[in-house]
């Protein structure tokens, strides 16, 4: 039969080692998790290679959010501009602020869709959009949720591209997202556009940023901690009985 | 020994106080894009500094024979702002009275 006495301190040695082992896992954990969430970020750094174009209505539907793989994909379509709008402060090459050409595409028979389609002049009378249907060929993009400019009720200017900010503009249900031209043409002759960068959207791990790799050291170093503070509580007890014995002699 | 962890202490307070109320406010409160790549730097060094600090709290809390309560405050003062100075200045102290 187990003492008393030594039944208590071994359930405190259990309790005690039980602690540590869970702290020692989370914090081994936490870094397993620092470390993939690197390697997700290097992944998401990697080139985009572009795809031959595909059919918008391949890829997306009206009224439908984007699935995952859609957004960046070179996409082609036809339909009929019937809106215009300014969208400014945008980002263009070179990380500058840009004002952007923007209009609605209706496609007959299915929806529409935000067309990025040129950077806007900074001077003199805008270009008009044109008036037969026109053959697109872009890089479809997921919508903006943050407003690029000062929110304002001036009809033709868009604070973002979002197609939630042209709901009233159309009949036809809307697609998620918005294009940026790279090739336009009527009736096959190409459009002379002052083109937008159309680089492909960069996704980020959401809080990734002050979660620096070094984090991992530090996660790592606590579950060391853990692991060496029980030892030098026993050393320093030892040493302390040691002293005492020593000042009593 | 105190010399080299009222160092650390005092770099890892101010690498703290930095993170706190420069870096986080820029990155999450303003939206400035020039102004958050000028402070993207903080967050690293403050990574690389902590695990210096520990390593320093624990070497100058076992040659002063703290106790365990005493070194685990120590080795948590460098993750809050101010709470390494008080540290610094308790072992300063510290070593003056003893």
């Amino acid at each position: 039969m187990v003492p008393r006495v030594n039944r208590s301190k071994l359930q405190k040695s259990i309790s005690r080692a039980l602690a540590a082992a869970l702290l020692i896992s989370i914090f081994i954990g936490l870094g397993i998790w620092q470390l993939q969430r690197a390697a997700d970020l290097q992944e998401l750094q990697k080139p985009v290679i572009d795809k031959p174009a595909i059919s918008l209505l391949d890829i997306a539907k009206p009224g439908v959010a984007l699935s995952g793989s859609a957004p960046n994909q070179i996409v082609k379509f036809f339909g009929s501009y019937v809106a215009s709008f300014i969208a400014p402060n945008q980002l263009g090459r070179g990380n500058t602020r840009e004002s952007w050409e923007v209009g609605i595409v209706e496609i007959p028979n299915s929806g529409a869709i935000l067309v990025a389609r040129e950077i806007s002049a900074t001077s003199g009378p805008r270009n008009p959009l044109p008036s037969e249907p026109t053959a697109i060929v872009g890089r479809l993009m997921p919508h903006q949720n943050e407003d690029r400019a000062v929110f304002t009720n001036e009809v033709n200017v868009l604070s973002r591209l979002d197609s939630a900010l042209i709901a009233d503009k159309t009949n036809l249900p809307i697609f998620d997202g918005f294009v940026i031209v790279q090739t336009e043409a009527i009736s096959g002759i190409e459009s002379s556009l002052k083109l937008i960068s159309s680089e492909p959207a960069r996704s980020t791990v959401p809080g990734y940023y002050w979660q620096h790799i070094s984090y991992v050291v530090i996660w790592w170093l606590m579950a060391g901690v853990v692991v060496f503070l029980p030892f030098y509580q026993k050393f320093k007890k030892n040493e302390d009985s040691e002293i005492e014995l020593r000042s009593r002699n | 020994m105190l010399i080299r962890f009222r160092f650390m202490a005092i770099f890892a307070g101010v690498m703290s106080l930095l993170l706190w109320f420069v870096d986080l406010p820029t990155m999450y409160i303003l939206n400035n894009e020039n102004w958050q790549s000028h402070v993207k730097w903080i967050p690293i060094v403050h990574g690389y500094v902590y695990p210096f600090y520990v390593f320093t709290a624990i070497h100058y809390s076992v040659r002063a024979r703290y106790d365990i309560k005493k070194m685990i405050f120590f080795i948590l003062a460098g993750t809050l702002p101010v709470a390494s100075f008080i540290a610094e200045r308790r072992a300063f102290r510290e070593s003056h009275q003893s």
